[in-house]
Order: structure tokens, then C-alpha cells, then sequence
């Protein structure tokens, strides 16, 4: 967030800074309610929060796609549009006829991370197939991708598995979550590099 | 460990494994591309000295072609007029006629001196016998007793030539930024220093003209008229030299380094 602050964004990576602010927002949102709920009272169940984590699901896909449609690449382009199309058709499709969205979606999350899996497995097809070498350790779309990719690749099976896990093994789900927590971490300094990239490309022309 | 515990610990090692085999490849595959690039960058800027050293070399040998055909054929056609000349009885003529044949030969003692002088500039003989230093002072020497021009040199007689076709390609610089210099910049004074150390060979031209910025010889040298900057500049290029212009209100200066190493 300080670095979202500190460097100004380029077009590129508007829909991050907008997504770093959203997920700050939700997150925060997500303590006040389990941690009031508890000194307060006011809620029943420790799990009232969990809509959240659907919310953050579907904002973190809408704001990642944008990023990536943001990016010009020649492999498949129309597939980035895609991407968003299907999974608005999946969470509207589910939550009305399968799923509450109170309750915590095994199927949205998973699916949100391969959907995003795909578009960042893209996101370096295309850099391969370029003529042009990419000086990726300069390019902030690079790290964010790559922060990313860690994240989606270890999540993908804990959300896919989450449902199940929880309704048999509560104690290892609240375990396997810290491995998410730690992920989260890794995305948000891979983004934080990316911020800093921006000022040092708009500093070095 | 329950197997849903296990199938999804196999899972995350199996998605991590999977990304990071395709992280590494795409690192290789990124970095060999980079190396295919620096190697045809490598190829294309040895052409291009080819290219240069060809064309710096043809007109080393079209600048004989021009010194031998005016000293032996010019010359010899000049120096022929004059024995004719001469062999005119000057006593026979009337005083109109004596006079004129005085100033035929006079005319004709001029062209004969400017032909040997063009043809001595074109030719490098002295660069070859006596070296790069006594190239210099000989052709520096020659243009103040030519122009209205105050000339000193400064040379360190430490340097010793261990490749010749760099000293031409030195001393071809140096002709034409004096040429230069004396054309453009209205100077009255021009000196020529050298210095020579383990690193290479630095020789510095300072003149009271008027005279190029570095930003200036970056523009010009690309201009179709710019001929003898675009020559200077692509002799730098073969030498792996520098060249350095400083323009300022009272004097300006010229500076050409070629390192030790800098060869054809």
C-alpha cells in the first residue's frame, strides 16, 4: 500500500493499485467482523465473515484480468477477454442455483485461481514468443505476474479441497490457511517490487 | 495423515514443481535469446568496422593513386614546360616579351611547387619515413609559412608508431580538423599537443576561433555536407577511439584519444 502510494501507477498497473486499496478495505472489513463479532456479541457464528473472502474472490479476477487485457500481447489476446466473461457467467450461475455466497465457495476460488493460472501461463508464452528480448527484471508486469503465479499455483488445490477439508478436518483447515496467508504475503511484495520498478523505469527515462 | 491431507499436500508440491520447471525454462529460453541478440549485435558491429576499415582503405589508396599521377605525370608534363621554357632565348625578345616569359616561368614555378605540395599532402611518405610526429610538424610548419596563421606543436616524442596504418589514420584526422579549423573558425593561433602513456595516444588541438561544441559534431557529422566529420568519426570507430570537442568563448579544443590496444 505505502508503495501504491510512493510510485506513481502507469496504465498498465492501475487495475493493481485499485485492487491493493479493495483488498485492504476487505480485509480489514473481514477482521471487524469476526473480531467485533466476538467482543461485541452481535455475531453468531465465527463464519459470518466468510462472504468476504467470495467478494475478494471475484474482485482480485475482475482487477487482474483488467490488468492483463492491459497488456498487449499477440498469443491469443481475445482469450484475456474471455476469462472474466466466464467466471461472471459461473458465480451468477452457482450462487443462484448452487451455492449461498455467505458461504465459503470451494468452486468460485478455484476456479478464479485457474482462470488467473491461465492468464499469467499466457503472460509468459507471449514473452517467449517475442523477437525482442524482455529485460524482465526490469518490467514491473513481470514481477506482479510472477507474485501471482506463486500465489494461484499453491492456492488452486487448498481452495479446491477448502470445502471438504473444513467440513472433515476443521483444525488442519485453519493450519493449511496460514500456507495461503504466507502466499498472500509473497503477492504483495512481488506487487510492491513491481510499484518500485515504476519509479525506477520513469527515473532512468 | 489422512489421504485428502495428502492428496493436497501432493498437489500444491506437484502445481509449485510444475511452475517452477516452466519459471526455469522460461529463464533459459529468455536468457539465450539475450545472448543470440549480443551475439548478432557482436556481428553486425564487426561488419560495420569492415565496412568502415574497407572504405578508409580504399581512400588511402585512391589519395596515392591521385599523389603518384599528379607527381609523376602532372610533374613531369610541368617540369618538361619549364626546361621548354627555359631553353627560350630570353636574350632574343624584345623587353614586353622578356617580361612576360618571366612571369611564364615564374606561373609555372608556382604550379610546379603546388602540385609537389598537393601531392606530398596526399601521399604519406614522410608519416612512413619519419613517423607520426615529424608528419605533424612538417605539415604544421607548412601552413603558417602558407597563411597569416601562428602554428606551435608540442609533441611527446615518447610515442613510438607500432602500427603505421593507425598513424595514417591519426594524422588524416588531424589534416582534416586543421583543414577544418582554418576554413570555418577565423583562428590566428592554432597549437597541437600530444601525450602518450601506457593507455594510449592523446593529441589535443586548441585554436582562438570560433568552434564545434561535442553536440554540434554529433549533429553535423550526420549531415550529408559533413563528409570530413563523418571520415573523422568512422576512423574514431576503427581506432576504438574518442574524440572530444570543447567550444569556448576564448579557446576551443579538439581531443582525440586512441588507447594502445586501438588497431585495424
Amino acid at each position: 500500500m505505502i508503495a501504491s502510494l510512493k510510485y506513481k501507477a502507469n496504465s498498465i498497473t492501475k487495475p493493481i493499485v485499485l485492487y491493493v486499496w479493495i483488498a485492504f478495505v476487505l480485509n480489514i472489513s473481514q477482521i471487524c467482523i469476526w473480531k467485533f463479532g466476538i467482543v461485541f456479541n452481535f455475531s453468531s457464528q465465527p463464519g459470518d465473515n466468510v462472504f468476504i473472502y467470495n467478494t475478494h474472490s471475484i474482485v482480485r479476477l475482475l482487477l487482474f484480468s483488467w490488468f492483463f487485457l492491459q497488456i498487449k500481447q499477440s498469443l491469443l489476446p481475445w482469450s484475456k477477454k474471455l476469462v472474466p466473461v466466464i467466471f461472471i457467467i459461473f458465480i451468477l450461475v452457482n450462487f443462484i442455483f448452487f451455492e449461498r455466497f455467505t458461504g465459503f465457495s470451494s468452486r468460485t476460488l478455484s476456479l478464479e485461481t485457474g482462470l488467473l493460472l491461465f492468464n499469467c501461463l499466457l503472460f509468459y508464452f507471449n514473452i517467449s514468443m517475442q523477437d525482442q528480448e524482455l529485460a524482465f527484471a526490469k518490467d514491473p508486469a513481470f514481477w506482479i505476474t510472477t507474485g501471482l503465479s506463486i500465489y494461484v499455483v499453491v492456492n488452486f488445490p487448498i481452495f479446491l479441497f477448502y470445502n471438504q477439508i473444513t467440513a472433515r478436518y476443521e483444525n488442519f483447515a485453519v493450519h493449511i490457511w496460514d500456507l495461503h496467508n504466507i502466499t498472500y504475503i509473497i503477492l504483495c511484495l512481488f506487487i510492491a517490487r513491481g510499484f518500485f520498478l515504476i519509479k525506477t523505469n520513469i527515473k532512468n527515462g | 495423515m489422512t489421504d485428502l491431507q495428502l492428496s493436497l499436500f501432493i498437489c500444491i508440491a506437484v502445481m509449485l514443481a510444475l511452475f517452477g520447471s516452466f519459471l526455469l525454462i522460461f529463464t533459459i529460453s529468455q536468457k539465450k535469446k539475450l545472448k543470440h541478440q549480443q551475439d548478432m549485435q557482436l556481428l553486425q558491429e564487426s561488419q560495420q568496422n569492415q565496412l568502415i576499415e574497407a572504405a578508409v582503405r580504399s581512400e588511402e589508396i585512391e589519395r596515392h593513386r591521385i599523389a603518384e599521377t599528379l607527381h609523376d605525370e602532372v610533374g613531369a608534363i610541368l617540369s618538361s614546360s619549364k626546361l621548354h621554357l627555359q631553353a627560350i632565348k630570353a636574350d632574343s625578345l624584345d623587353k614586353h616579351d622578356q617580361q612576360l616569359h618571366e612571369k611564364g616561368k615564374e606561373l609555372l614555378n608556382e604550379g610546379i611547387q603546388k602540385v609537389r605540395g598537393i601531392s606530398h599532402n596526399l601521399h604519406s611518405n614522410i608519416l612512413k619515413e619519419f613517423g607520426l610526429n615529424e608528419a605533424i610538424r612538417h605539415f604544421i610548419t607548412k601552413l603558417s609559412k602558407e597563411a597569416v596563421l601562428k602554428t606551435s606543436t608540442e609533441l611527446d616524442d615518447s610515442y613510438a608508431t607500432k602500427n603505421p596504418e593507425n598513424d595514417i589514420s591519426i594524422y588524416r584526422m588531424i589534416q582534416e580538423l586543421v583543414n577544418n579549423i582554418m576554413k570555418h573558425s577565423h583562428s590566428s593561433e592554432i597549437r597541437i599537443t600530444s601525450s602518450f602513456n601506457d593507455e594510449g595516444l592523446t593529441i589535443s588541438m586548441f585554436h582562438d576561433g570560433s568552434g564545434l561544441s561535442q553536440e554540434q559534431f554529433e549533429e553535423y557529422r550526420y549531415l550529408k555536407e559533413g563528409l570530413g566529420l563523418k571520415n573523422i568519426q568512422n576512423r574514431v570507430i576503427l581506432l576504438k577511439g574518442r574524440v572530444a570537442f570543447f567550444s569556448g568563448p576564448n579557446d576551443n579544443s579538439i581531443t582525440i584519444f586512441v588507447p594502445v590496444n586501438g588497431k585495424i
